[in-house]
């Protein structure tokens, strides 16, 4: 644990993973942030905020037959690898921070991400409803479940993690 | 450069996000992401600009390009706010493409300085994706 010089801290920003507040419709999802690290690069996820403030429906009313993935809540945020397209909650995620309610949802800081694998990192915010496939649907087929969201988060990039 | 680092001068380095979410960039259009006034003994590094196209929105067309230095689309450092001359810049080579961290841009003169993320094309609609930081000292 050495002391931080002048140089290393040239070395070493924080990276904006931050959306302000947006209206995400049903089934859909927004890349925030990416960003591309090669040999020696160490890039650093800790610290992130996902906030829903409003829901075009009770939130109460949703079930498990409005969730595309019944373990990702009702909006996620993932990071991905390379991710270039298709359904972001698909297997393969490397962190994701999942929002169950409304209100804020903050990502664990001591649960630490550490990637040094070259490639290109994507955090991708992503709303998990689609119209209910319940025999008795609660909220009719032909109501959007649409969430207004925000999101703000940082990822420390180290240029030269030696 | 190899002092070490009190906290009074830790204080005064700061990392200023450049922040775009996914956004659907029209032909030939040009956004402001971040502006930035520099002061007389502030110091402005940049290093880490990354650019994402996300998709291409007019398929099936061959781009036509406005300014052919600038590829379909780019993220820059400019001073001022017209598409000319770049400080820095990343265009688009492939769907991710990066400012050359190990290369940084360092500024130290006075001015306002703007990141803009511009469609390069009058027919191609792109949905696009831009982050990084501007390191300050000050």
């Amino acid at each position: 644990m050495a002391y931080l010089t002048e140089s290393q801290l040239r070395n070493v920003m924080d990276i904006p993973i931050a959306l302000p507040s947006t209206d995400l419709h049903m089934g859909d999802w927004v890349m925030l942030a990416a960003v591309k690290i090669s040999v020696p690069m160490r890039l650093t996820y800790r610290v992130c905020n996902l906030q829903l403030s409003a829901c075009t429906v009770d939130t109460a009313l949703i079930t498990a037959g409005n969730k595309i993935y019944g373990n990702l809540g009702l909006a996620y945020l993932t990071l991905r690898k390379d991710y270039t397209s298709g359904s972001p909650g698909a297997a393969g995620g490397l962190d994701v921070l999942i929002s169950n309610a409304l209100g804020i949802t903050s990502r664990n800081p001591d649960n630490i991400v550490e990637l040094t694998t070259a490639g290109v990192y994507s955090w991708i915010i992503a709303s998990n409803m689609q119209p209910s496939t319940d025999t008795v649907p609660i909220i009719p087929v032909s109501t959007s479940i649409n969430f207004r969201l925000a999101v703000n988060g940082t990822a420390r990039l180290e240029l030269n993690r030696a | 450069m190899n002092g070490f680092i009190t906290t009074r001068r830790y204080a005064r380095v700061l990392d200023l996000p450049i922040s775009f979410p996914q956004t659907e960039l029209r032909a030939g259009k040009a956004i402001v992401i971040t502006q930035l006034p520099l002061a007389l003994h502030q110091r402005l590094e940049l290093r880490a600009l990354t650019l994402v196209v996300n998709a291409i929105l007019t398929p099936g067309v061959v781009p036509i390009y406005l300014n052919t230095a600038l590829s379909i689309c780019s993220v820059g450092l400019y001073q001022g706010t017209m598409l000319t001359g770049p400080l820095a810049y990343t265009a688009f080579t492939e769907m991710t493409s990066i400012t050359n961290p190990f290369s940084p841009c360092i500024i130290e003169t006075p001015g306002t300085y703007n990141v803009i993320i511009s469609n390069n094309t009058s027919n191609t609609d792109l949905s696009l994706t831009a982050t990084g930081a501007i390191k300050l000292y000050y």
